[in-house]
């Protein structure tokens, strides 16, 4: 039996009209003002990737995945975000992702 | 049709089924039927259409209306409890939209999501739905498959239960109009 080091991770593809860090403070803001800091801090959001200058690939704890997915969706700043996918590894997400860059047509 | 091309694209990669699109006041001539697009229209057309529509209305007094199958809320009082009880034969829509919410602060949020749940409880009683809708003006707010999921769990309702009843609810109201068909 081997022991789990671990937390599991889900890995999102978010279209966002701005910088990453604006993306994740935004988020964090929200999900602050929602949850809480304790489930904040427990989320571990953090930017991985990003896809051209829109597409923003952001990482998460997966016991947290639907406070990420709901914080997300409602940020109330001028630019909001959209989750297009998730998943729970870099591989695929990049993968499907090229996908839906080429499908959205971004630069 | 140009500018439903890009929403129908945007629509695939969100997981969606099908969407509802707004439609001004205009001719409804012009617009065709398009598989898995439920046009939204603010008056009930005079004759037989080729696409698919809802009639919505903004203001939840018209409830007692006949036309109106799903009405927008933004705010509500006590009285939209009663007009709901009232008209539970109609089987109506009440429409939340996530950009309402995203509009909110904090603790007014954290209201709506119970206000949201006892809407839910309340239209499952008098046989009405609850219908919870991105309320998007361009394809950047539109909100995803999963998203909604986890929106519906945040107000305690179980995604799987609230998408079967949505889609009852659609083809109950759809069903109901008359259509051109092309044959």
């Amino acid at each position: 039996m081997t022991l789990k080091r671990r937390y599991k991770r889900r890995y999102m593809v978010v279209l966002f009209h701005s910088s990453p860090e604006e993306l994740l403070s935004t988020a964090r803001e929200r999900m602050l003002d929602m949850f809480g800091h304790v489930i904040t801090q427990k989320a571990v959001l953090k930017t991985i990737d990003k896809i051209g200058p829109d597409l923003h690939v952001i990482r998460c704890r997966s016991e947290y995945l639907g406070e990420v997915l709901c914080s997300l969706t409602l940020i109330g700043s001028e630019h909001p975000a959209v989750v297009l996918d998730v998943s729970g590894t870099l591989r695929s997400l990049r993968t499907r992702a090229r996908v839906k860059k080429m499908s959205l047509r971004l630069p | 049709m140009h500018v439903v091309q890009p929403v129908l694209r945007f629509k695939d990669l969100l997981g969606l089924k099908s969407i509802g699109i707004e439609n001004g006041t205009g001719s409804y001539d012009s617009i065709d039927g398009e598989a898995n697009v439920i046009h939204l229209l603010r008056r009930k057309p005079t004759a037989p259409t080729k696409f698919r529509y809802l009639v919505i209305s903004e203001n939840y007094h018209d409830l007692i209306t006949k036309d109106a199958d799903l009405v927008e809320i933004t705010a509500i009082d006590q009285q939209f409890f009663e007009m709901l009880k009232r008209s539970s034969s109609k089987k109506l829509g009440i429409e939340i939209a996530v950009s309402w919410l995203r509009k909110t602060n904090g603790q007014k949020l954290a209201k709506n999501i119970a206000l949201i749940k006892s809407i839910h409880n309340f239209t499952e009683k008098y046989g009405n739905q609850l219908v919870l809708t991105s309320g998007a003006s361009s394809i950047f707010e539109m909100v995803s498959g999963r998203c909604f999921d986890a929106l519906l769990e945040l107000c305690d309702i179980k995604p799987e239960t609230y998408w079967n009843s949505l889609n009852n609810w659609l083809e109950h109201k759809i069903n109901m109009r008359c259509y051109i068909c092309d044959t």
